[in-house]
């Protein structure tokens, strides 16, 4: 596929390119309501860079993107991409030949930004099918409800949001001839939503509202707006009238992002230190708490360990008692180990060192959208 | 209950999160404070004895601590000496050699406790009071764990204890410490049958024992080990991966090079393509059968380069098991 943004080898070209897409696609919204043909929103998808591998405080990040290089050049047959570095050691312009072109901000090397202006159906299946599949050290970032509810809380105007529970399918039930598929999707968009969201949420009316996405609005002092609509599979879209506005959002959101995935590393992951007389233990489990005993508890775990998505683990069920199961898992979207003790009540997740926090994020928003969207969190 | 299962259940009671688990010493502000702790006292004969208790949890809140001997299984032939050990330990002894952290050395308060199995506490409780080791006797069953002999210097923790924690509707943590040196060979593959699925799945092409012992006890676990257990261990793990490269994981695991007298190098295979769930799948599969035969302590039935010739395959399909 030929390049149409070979020009750019700055990050000032970068955003002055994409602040006069945002330009042009509102006035086409403003004026038609639609984009114009060829016309596609700037997508903004935060992805996680993790080798696994420690580096001291000086000179890591440089280490780090260096690692992303190397890892870049490994894979790059394999996901199909041609890598041109700019003038910015932070900033790489990536081409595809069947998903449009892409550039990586590695400002901070471990929370990266793939900005592009590729359809929507070319960029998910690169990143979602191609990159994150490729290995183990991408991964998404992934938004749990709690995350998204706490930005809503923290951000300007929230102008709308989705919800949508999928529940994984007990495969006894399946077989029943009445058996109807249960799913639940709410979508509003209003000046009061979040208000509607939260007056409904735990409601009997929708008992099952797992927050999939949020659509918010953000005003600088001298009047420029950017929207950004935030999923939960950690991809953002953006439109309005400063891209650089839009990047504000973005970067605040990785901001949250990562101090919760190193928190949860900070306190959770398991580690063994040795002295003199003996070893010390620091960390501790990670607890879920279910909101309702789990129903068809032996197919959830059976799902839940079977490789496929949205879980990606494997791992081979160990019966401690009736309700209560012990796996040592390996996670594949990372190639790390994880253990995991269950009931249909609540699930204790244990992080082996060097584990990534990721891991859990993205386990908790599966099962928000999957199984519970009112599970309860120990933080 | 194995040793590893008591361990994990007392450090369980000092987690933070009560979920599943009465975290009852947590309240008390006790702390996991060492594993596999080893340190030397001087015996009555003036000769110095190694003490080596499981675990040992202590609170600075209450300026106590707690040294657990498990006992999975009934009293053994050198149980009496090694208590007699626990009995001689000194507060000097806790606080400059064990290295416990006190702000009150001069007040610090601690127990030795053996931890055992209820059923067979009666053996363990004559032996203490014949001797009267000041030992306490902790047991514990399905529905609770309970002080059933002496007690604990620490009224507080005294009284928790010989009140019984209810353990009935618990579920005991199995997995804050997972595997020690003694672990059954079983217990052994299974974990190093993970470490090497996880190395496929990282298509990584080659490893040495010692690399991989660091992936078998992750978490810096491998380098709390002393050089006799590290050595014990390596060559365990050793002959794993030759059992593993002769049977069921032949198509991913060989020796480097083939190359018998390099048996520290090994080379991985037949990686699993990241995009084919299936192939990760059939992993899973390969593990589910081969931890499934040495279980049920079957010999493997496929095909297997030692064997040489017709009739030791006919034998080994004619062998029990």
């Amino acid at each position: 596929m030929k390049s149409k943004l070979s020009h750019i080898k700055t990050r000032r070209g970068l955003n002055d390119f994409f602040d006069s897409i945002f330009k042009k696609t509102y006035k086409s919204l403003k004026v038609s309501q639609r984009l114009e043909y060829e016309e596609t929103l700037p997508k903004t998808y935060m992805i996680e860079f993790n080798t696994g591998e420690k580096y001291d405080e000086d000179g890591g990040d440089e280490k780090k993107r260096e690692s992303l290089q190397r890892t870049l050049l490994q894979i790059k047959e394999e996901i199909g991409i041609n890598i041109t570095a700019t003038e910015d050691p932070s900033l790489t312009h990536i081409t595809t030949k069947k998903f449009g072109e892409l550039f990586i901000d590695s400002f901070d090397p471990r929370f990266l930004f793939f900005h592009t202006l590729a359809k929507s159906e070319h960029s998910d299946a690169f990143i979602f099918r191609k990159l994150i599949k490729s290995g183990y050290h991408f991964d998404a970032a992934w938004f749990t409800v709690q995350f998204l509810e706490k930005l809503a809380e923290r951000i300007n105007i929230v102008e709308g949001w989705d919800a949508r529970f999928s529940p994984i399918v007990d495969v006894s039930e399946m077989q029943k001839p009445d058996y109807l598929g249960r799913r639940v999707s709410v979508s509003i968009d209003e000046p009061n939503s979040w208000k509607r969201y939260k007056q409904n949420k735990n409601t009997k009316f929708f008992e099952e509202l797992p927050l999939s996405t949020l659509r918010v609005r953000s005003i600088t002092d001298e009047k420029l707006i950017a929207r950004a609509r935030i999923q939960s599979d950690g991809k953002l879209t953006g439109r309005g009238t400063s891209f650089q506005e839009y990047l504000n959002i973005v970067s605040s959101i990785k901001d949250d992002y990562s101090r919760t995935v190193i928190g949860l590393e900070e306190k959770y992951s398991i580690k063994f230190i040795k002295d003199d007389v003996g070893f010390k233990i620091k960390g501790e489990p990670f607890v879920i708490k279910f909101s309702k005993k789990i129903k068809g508890f032996d197919d959830f775990i059976n799902s839940m360990f079977s490789c496929t998505l949205p879980f990606r683990l494997l791992g081979t069920p160990q019966q401690i008692k009736k309700d209560y199961i012990k796996v040592n898992a390996i996670d594949l979207h990372v190639a790390s180990k994880i253990y995991f003790e269950i009931t249909p009540n609540f699930m204790r997740i244990y992080l082996p060192d060097n584990t990534c926090g990721n891991s859990i994020v993205r386990i908790i928003r599966s099962l928000q959208h999957r199984v519970d969207p009112n599970l309860q969190l120990d933080e | 209950m194995t040793p590893l299962e008591q361990i994990n259940a007392i450090a369980g009671l000092c987690m933070k999160n009560a979920t599943g688990w009465p975290n009852v010493l947590n309240d008390l502000g006790y702390i996991v404070e060492r594993i596999e702790l080893k340190f030397t006292i001087i015996n009555n004969s003036g000769k110095s004895r190694t003490v080596n208790p499981d675990i040992v949890l202590a609170s600075d809140k209450k300026n106590s601590s707690l040294f657990f001997e498990t006992k999975s299984g009934n009293i053994q032939s050198d149980c009496e000496e090694q208590l007699e050990r626990y009995s001689l330990v000194t507060k000097k002894d806790v606080i400059q050699k064990a290295a416990i952290p006190s702000s009150y050395p001069g007040l610090h308060l601690f127990t030795m406790i053996l931890f055992c199995d209820a059923k067979y506490q009666n053996s363990y409780k004559k032996i203490i009071s014949a001797k009267s080791f000041p030992i306490a006797v902790i047991a514990m069953n399905k529905k609770e764990i309970k002080l059933v002999l002496n007690s604990i210097t620490e009224k507080f923790t005294n009284k928790i204890f010989k009140q019984g924690i209810d353990i009935e509707k618990g579920y005991p943590p199995l997995s804050l410490i997972p595997i020690l040196p003694d672990a059954g060979s079983v217990q052994m593959t299974e974990y190093v049958v993970d470490a090497i699925i996880t190395l496929l799945v990282k298509k990584k092409r080659h490893f040495t024992v010692a690399q991989l012992m660091d992936s078998v006890f992750s978490s810096g676990l491998w380098q709390t080990f002393d050089t006799e257990a590290k050595k014990g261990l390596h060559n365990k793990v050793r002959t794993i991966l030759k059992e593993m490269s002769n049977t069921e994981f032949r198509q991913h695991i060989t020796r480097r090079g083939g190359n018998a007298k390099s048996p520290e190098e090994w080379t991985l295979k037949n990686h699993p393509d990241s995009k084919k769930t299936r192939q990760f799948q059939a992993l899973k599969k390969l593990k589910i059968e081969y931890i499934s035969r040495l279980t049920k302590g079957k010999l493997y039935m496929g095909y297997n380069p030692n064997q040489e010739s017709i009739f030791e395959i006919l034998e080994d399909e004619n062998s029990p098991g």
